[in-house]
């Protein structure tokens, strides 16, 4: 084959352009750190990338979900182990009440602690959590339990659903808010039973004083009972959301593991590769400047 | 007898033919470089040669014959060739990385991150069904994502724009070539009918057909006089004697969009079909976004139920009355559920995990979304391929090509040497003659 200058000069300048593409390649992701910043770099490995990025985005968006309710049922379990020494309270202050030799101004003060302690347990029950009442069904925004001496502690009925929470890709977990599941029916709850006690405390009637020791007391303990189960209920709602959470951590962990392996390049080997290419570069630039320069006019004189 | 007048001529001659080689040597080296020039080279031959009884044949010097250029027909043909396709798969690649640009993935700022943060928005909202901040989070996060949907349709739309203008000009520029082969066939055969060889023409309506390679495929057919006409799809753009003319007269205009098979055209053509075929799918996935979205929002409301996407073909905008009023998005059953109450919200955060009906394909929008961006890729990756491998072998055949008609300095210059020397030598011959005259004329005799 006849070779000409321009042969040499274009296979040059050929060579020389693949060599500083491939310079800018390398150039680009070690500049970005990443592989591929582009579908049609590797199509696959993009369609990958996207994949784990959007499974993140929805595991970090679970992982907020879950923090949030572990927050709100941890709340929630303060108030009812609040709630529940105010109960054990009210039944020492009955115990206290029904013995006969009271007078009716010693009765009239334990009325007076007991209506305390109620309201007390009203402000427990409206407790709050990020300005929203926690069990106040999902009326979240209307505090929930009322009391006076006459209606005792009551609560709309409305107020009867439990709040679902996803706390994983459809994975919903129930938390328990509504104020029936907390005071019990109207007719048969917690509220009439201390409107109830409140009454026969305010009675002079003996038959009223010997139901403060007799039905009323076992019903207490019925509720104190009942409030204790339900505080066990949401210490299991608890432990469910801890699992989650740090199961989703985990799997957080994996997932950017998995992203970094697929779209962080490799700084120690790309900076070999670039040093590699950078020493072709410069040794196509010398060979050309020599091979480009003599022609035999150089030795016509 | 040789006579000294007739070996005079012959020397003459001589110092003609070398003087006219080393011409055209220089022509050979100004024009070095100039683009699509062959190189040319005088053909000398022995002169017709006289019987000199008794002692055989006598020659009478050298003769030029013609000025040739050393071309390659066979490599030019297939250079163009080669040629129409590589324009076809540049112009592809060029086009589809424009398309891959508006896309933009991956990245924190593209459609797919856009739309993880609007499903993130309804969780938030699900989960805080009492904010009326949560619900403004939502309506922006919808307002971002419908504009960057619709952003992306108008540009793919202005890019289908960009290729008919392309075409256009691609179609100009062919036409206008035509003209100038035209124009060139009719200067050649000027000269071809005399009988010589126009070299230097021939070399421009070489690169013009190389030029016009790039824009189209065709074909070339040559006459005896050196004028080319050009076929295109089977049809003629031209031919040896002029512009094809229809009954009337009037120069017949051939549709290229429709004849080229390769070349720059049938790439923009291609890009075309791509872009024209994403803008569809675009706009059927704004539509069905729209529809999953307010299907989700009205589905069991039986006060007013609200739209949250308006859709105008596949266009999206968020629904100006939430906009003015964002209590208007239902987070929970109905609008006069409880406060706390974020099922709604939660069922259209649901969306991003419940397959779609795409027309026929059922999946989820991130999914299908990422399935049109790989196929983006994969195209260009194609067209890439196709590029790297056909400039490849136009550089080959280029090279080849080169190392017939390339102007080689080196080989110039020893020419200019050899052609000098020769000069010379036939000087040097007619000094001797000169001399011998002298003796014949001056000192002969008395």
């Amino acid at each position: 084959m006849r070779i000409t200058n321009k042969t040499l000069a274009t296979n040059f300048l050929n060579n020389l352009n693949r060599n500083l593409t491939q310079m800018s390649k390398y150039q680009n992701q070690l500049s970005s750190g990443k592989v591929v910043t582009r579908a049609s770099d590797d199509p696959m490995l993009v369609s990958k990338i996207m994949d784990i990025r959007n499974n993140i985005g929805m595991n970090t968006q679970y992982n907020s979900n879950i923090s949030d309710t572990i927050g709100w049922v941890e709340t929630q379990d303060g108030a009812l182990n609040g709630a529940t020494a105010i109960l054990q309270r009210v039944r020492e202050l009955i115990i206290y009440g029904a013995n006969g030799t009271l007078s009716a101004s010693d009765r009239a003060a334990i009325k007076d602690e007991v209506v305390q302690n109620v309201e007390g347990l009203r402000d427990v029950l409206n407790t709050n959590f990020d300005g929203r009442y926690i069990f106040a069904g999902q009326n979240t925004k209307t505090i929930p339990f009322k009391f006076t001496e006459a209606e005792g502690l009551t609560y709309d009925p409305a107020n009867d659903k439990n709040i679902m929470r996803e706390i994983g890709q459809g994975i919903n977990v129930e938390i328990i808010t509504s104020s029936k599941e907390v005071a019990g029916d109207a007719a048969d709850g917690l509220g009439a039973l201390l409107k109830n006690v409140i009454s026969s405390l305010n009675s002079t009637d003996p038959a009223e004083i010997e139901k403060l020791s007799g039905e009323l007391l076992g019903k207490l303990d019925e509720k104190i009972e009942s409030m204790l189960s339900l505080r066990s209920r949401i210490g299991a709602i608890n432990n469910r959301l801890e699992a989650s959470k740090s199961r989703n951590e985990t799997e957080n962990l994996n997932l950017n593991t998995l992203l970094s392996q697929r779209e962080d390049i490799d700084i120690a080997e790309k900076f070999m590769e670039y040093n590699v290419m950078s020493t072709v570069y410069q040794a196509s630039l010398a060979a050309g400047s020599k091979i480009l320069q003599p022609s035999l006019l150089d030795y016509l004189r | 007898m040789a006579g000294i007048f007739n070996t005079l001529n012959t020397a003459n001659k001589g110092m003609n033919a070398q003087q006219t080689a080393l011409h055209t040597t220089a022509h050979n080296i100004s024009n070095a470089n100039t683009e699509g020039y062959s190189r040319q080279r005088v053909e000398l031959k022995a002169d017709l040669a006289y019987t000199y009884g008794g002692v055989g044949q006598l020659g009478t010097g050298v003769k030029m014959d013609s000025v040739i250029r050393l071309v390659d027909e066979f490599t030019g043909k297939q250079i163009r060739q080669e040629t129409a396709t590589l324009s076809q798969f540049g112009t592809k690649s060029e086009m589809l990385e424009q398309l891959e640009t508006i896309f933009n993935e991956p990245s924190d700022t593209g459609l797919n991150f856009n739309i993880g943060e609007m499903f993130k928005s309804y969780q938030e909202l699900a989960k805080n069904p009492e904010s009326l901040s949560s619900r403004t989070i939502v309506i922006e996060k919808s307002r971002t994502f419908a504009d960057t949907l619709n952003q992306i349709q108008s540009q793919i739309d202005s890019l289908i724009g960009e290729t008919d203008y392309q075409i256009d000009k691609q179609i100009l520029d062919f036409n206008s070539i035509i003209d100038n082969l035209d124009t060139l066939n009719r200067q050649i055969f000027n000269i071809s009918v005399k009988g010589h060889t126009p070299n230097d023409l021939l070399d421009q309506r070489d690169k013009l057909l190389m030029e016009m390679s790039s824009i189209t495929d065709f074909k070339v057919e040559t006459d005896k006089y050196n004028r080319v006409s050009v076929i295109v799809g089977g049809e003629a753009a031209l031919n040896h004697e002029g512009k094809p003319l229809n009954a009337d007269g009037d120069p017949i205009t051939l549709d290229l969009r429709i004849l080229s098979t390769k070349g720059a055209i049938k790439g923009y053509l291609d890009s075309k079909e791509v872009l024209v075929d994403q803008l569809k799918e675009m706009k059927d996935y704004g539509a069905a976004v729209a529809a999953a979205f307010n299907k989700a929002h009205t589905d069991g409301v039986t006060d007013d139920p609200i739209a949250i996407f308006i859709s105008d073909e596949g266009r999206l905008s968020v629904n100006p009355d939430l906009i003015e009023d964002n209590s208007k998005l239902l987070a929970g059953e109905n609008a006069a559920s409880p406060a706390g109450d974020g099922s709604r919200a939660a069922a259209i955060a649901a969306i991003r995990n419940t397959p779609i009906d795409f027309g026929g394909e059922s999946t989820t929008l991130e999914n299908k979304y990422n399935s049109m961006i790989t196929r983006v890729g994969i195209s260009k990756e194609h067209a890439d391929n196709m590029v790297k491998n056909q400039e490849a072998l136009v550089g080959q055949l280029e090279m080849r090509k080169e190392s017939t008609t390339g102007v080689s300095i080196d080989e110039e210059v020893s020419n200019l040497v050899k052609y000098q020397k020769a000069f010379e030598a036939n000087a040097r011959v007619m000094a001797v003659l000169t001399e011998m005259l002298d003796v014949l004329i001056n000192r002969t005799g008395v």
